[in-house]
């Protein structure tokens, strides 16, 4: 029994996307509002190479700027005056983070969304289970109570 | 030496137990499994860019459009650029290199298309379901033992069935009788089946995750991915060196018709480019041998190499000229994935895969009417437990196809979202299992909202993507139609059950006694 929970617990735990294992997307920000962004292999160190970079707002999705990964050098971009993504691609797929603000901040800004749907969805599952737990417990008591009452008035 | 009879019960009690364990990982990985049977088609189905009617034999022409498309989207460089030709596993015709997103261009209209890479979201997520892999670290391993498992059941359940004891069966008629003949029936019919899929599943389960202690040791602890070791050698690519100056190229449609004359017996599935547009430039054509499509998968292509800007033969590697291994593997490859089989084969392994699913549902069901005579409130809690596992794992299924059409593409944590919801759905039907009384109600509420969901998903995937399944009829998107049909039938399968549950005497049997006595 504990083993099938134990599962459905694990698999509940798994809820990540839009990354790629063994690719770090690495933005740091520099001196006068600009960030330098890099794709990095985790276990070589191998800088990626001619990749699209795309900087894209979180409030209405456009892309707000598009360059490609040079020579192994870091990108330097100009920090966007809203909320932003940023998109690295490479092949089918593509990892996003989100994008560090301004000194002054942003001027338009959306609420962080990072983890929104993780933890809802994470949330629901937990709250089910538990549920789950607390109803088939209160009704093993029952059993065993009613039992007791039966054998009590034999 | 063990007496004989001793041998059998313990082989009995064996199969028992090791069954129970191995049961419900192995449903899920048989259930999504059969499903992923499909997926070139599911993969045409969920995606709105590839909503089109192919032409005959996948024909395509990209010659006026290739030089401009490589030059617009800097794809020229030194790295090769790989061109994966339009097929019935994907009708777009692709165009990726290893430093930049890929490309997609509809053959028929000769458009560059931007798709996102949600549109797979489906077909990747039942493909992570079957692996395993959605399960962090251990889930891949702990697939490859439930399949050694079956293996153990397989020749187990065999061994078992050849004594033919008529062990306590005591009236014919009996539920418990019923089960065991279905078991041994269905059992005894994927035996082949389970071998093939259990077997290469292991290895892959298994072996690819497990590797590593063997290539450290073998490297005297220099490296420990065996990936890395055994790429070069299997997986050899070759180098070509490329020219400064520019140089005209021979047209696409002339050089894989000159690939085709040099090599008959290759049905290309892949061309790649090394330095095209510049002096020395070569494709490579690759694809299967259809001679040999099982020794010929997608890790042992044979290929043709031409020059670019003359057409001469570079080199001609047949299928003889591979590596013996690489042999082996894509055979082994081939028995789990069929890569290169069209809609016949797939039917008929799918068909397989849903008899191993009723195979280990009644063997879960001869151990619980053992049970079910049993004073004690497990009995019931384990039945209401596997069927919210083995019979709610339908509904939450149903509701990722549904939940695909109904969200908006620019969602940009849509996958999440998704994946979120069909653990939270399962997880539901898992407190519902215990949260309702009546077990009848359970299953027929399962087995209708899968229904309902199905039919929704047809409905709005007619709705979103303009093509009800009139409109594919009309346009002669065959793909498309027979997808939505098919949903619709299983949706129509799946109320005809729920009906068919709420009438059977059998499963009221299972409420009379146990947790919710005296409710």
């Amino acid at each position: 029994m504990v083993i099938k929970f134990w599962f459905i617990f694990l698999l509940s735990t798994q809820l990540f996307a839009h990354k790629i294992e063994g690719l770090n997307l690495i933005i740091t920000p520099i001196e006068s509002d600009t960030i330098s962004i890099e794709g990095k292999m985790k276990g070589s160190g191998k800088k990626l190479e001619g990749n699209k970079i795309a900087l894209i707002s979180m409030i209405d999705k456009r892309i707000l700027e598009e360059a490609f990964l040079e020579g192994g050098k870091p990108l330097q971009l100009k920090i966007p005056q809203e909320s932003y993504w940023v998109y690295l691609y490479v092949g089918d797929q593509d990892v996003v983070e989100e994008g560090p603000a301004p000194k002054e901040g942003f001027k338009k800004i959306v609420t962080s969304q990072k983890e929104r749907a993780f933890r809802t969805m994470g949330t629901l599952c937990l709250g089910f289970i538990t549920l789950f737990l607390t109803i088939s417990g209160y009704r093993i008591y029952g059993y065993k109570r009613r039992k007791k009452a039966v054998s009590l008035r034999f | 030496m063990l007496e004989k009879s001793l041998i059998f019960k313990y082989l009995y009690r064996s199969h028992t137990i090791i069954g129970l364990l191995v049961l419900f990982l192995f449903y899920m990985s048989t259930y999504f499994g059969t499903l992923t049977f499909f997926m070139p088609y599911l993969k045409v189905w969920e995606s709105p860019s590839r909503h089109f009617a192919p032409q005959h034999n996948h024909a395509f022409n990209i010659d006026a459009l290739l030089d401009e498309v490589l030059e617009k989207h800097h794809f020229l460089g030194d790295k090769p650029v790989e061109i994966t030709l339009p097929s019935f596993r994907d009708p777009l015709l692709k165009i990726s290199s290893e430093a930049q997103n890929s490309l997609y261009i509809n053959p028929v209209t000769n458009e560059v298309l931007k798709v996102a890479k949600e549109e797979n979201l489906i077909s990747t997520f039942f493909n992570e379901l079957h692996t395993g892999i959605v399960i962090p670290l251990v889930g891949m391993p702990l697939m490859g033992m439930m399949s050694v498992g079956i293996l153990f059941l397989t020749f187990g359940g065999f061994w078992l069935y050849l004594q033919k004891r008529s062990h306590r069966t005591s009236s014919k008629a009996s539920w418990r009788a019923t089960w065991l003949s279905w078991h041994k029936i269905t059992g005894l019919a994927i035996i082949p089946y389970a071998l093939v899929f259990a077997l290469t599943g292991a290895f892959l389960g298994l072996m690819l995750s497990s590797s590593q202690p063997f290539a450290w040791s073998m490297t005297h602890g220099t490296v420990s991915n065996m990936r890395t070791l055994v790429a070069p050698i299997l997986f050899a690519q070759p180098k070509y060196k490329g020219g400064e100056t520019t140089k005209q190229m021979l047209p696409f449609s002339t050089l894989q018709a000159l690939a085709q004359e040099h090599y008959p017996q290759l049905s290309i599935t892949n061309a790649t480019l090394y330095h095209y547009g510049k002096e020395g430039a070569k494709v490579r054509f690759r694809g299967y041998d259809k001679e040999n499509v099982a020794q010929s998968g997608r890790v042992n292509r044979p290929s043709i190499t031409l020059d670019a800007s003359s057409g001469a033969v570079v080199e001609h590697k047949t299928l003889d000229k591979t590596h013996g291994i690489s042999r082996t593997l894509s055979t082994f490859y081939f028995l789990h994935f069929v890569p290169d089989e069209t809609l016949g084969l797939r039917v008929v392994l799918a068909l397989f895969g849903a008899i191993l699913a009723i195979s280990l549902a009644s063997g879960y069901l001869l151990w619980a009417e053992k049970k079910l005579h049993q004073q004690g409130f497990l009995a019931d809690l384990t039945n209401r437990v596997s069927i919210a596992i083995l019979i709610g794992i339908i509904p939450s299924s149903a509701l990722v196809p549904f939940l695909h059409w109904v969200l908006a593409y620019e969602l940009f944590d849509k996958e999440i979202w998704i994946r979120g919801t069909f653990y939270a759905f399962w997880s539901f039907w898992l407190f519902y299992t215990v949260f309702e009384r009546s077990i009848v109600m359970i299953i027929s509420r399962m087995l209708k909202s899968a229904a309902w969901l199905l039919l929704l998903c047809v409905l709005f995937h007619g709705l979103k993507s303009g093509f009800f399944f009139w409109q594919s009829f009309h346009q002669k998107a065959w793909i498309l139609f027979y997808m939505d049909l098919a949903l619709i039938l299983s949706s129509m399968v799946l109320f005809y059950m729920a009906k068919w549950v709420e009438k059977k005497e059998l499963f009221y049997r299972y409420e009379r006694k146990g947790v919710f006595d005296g409710y």
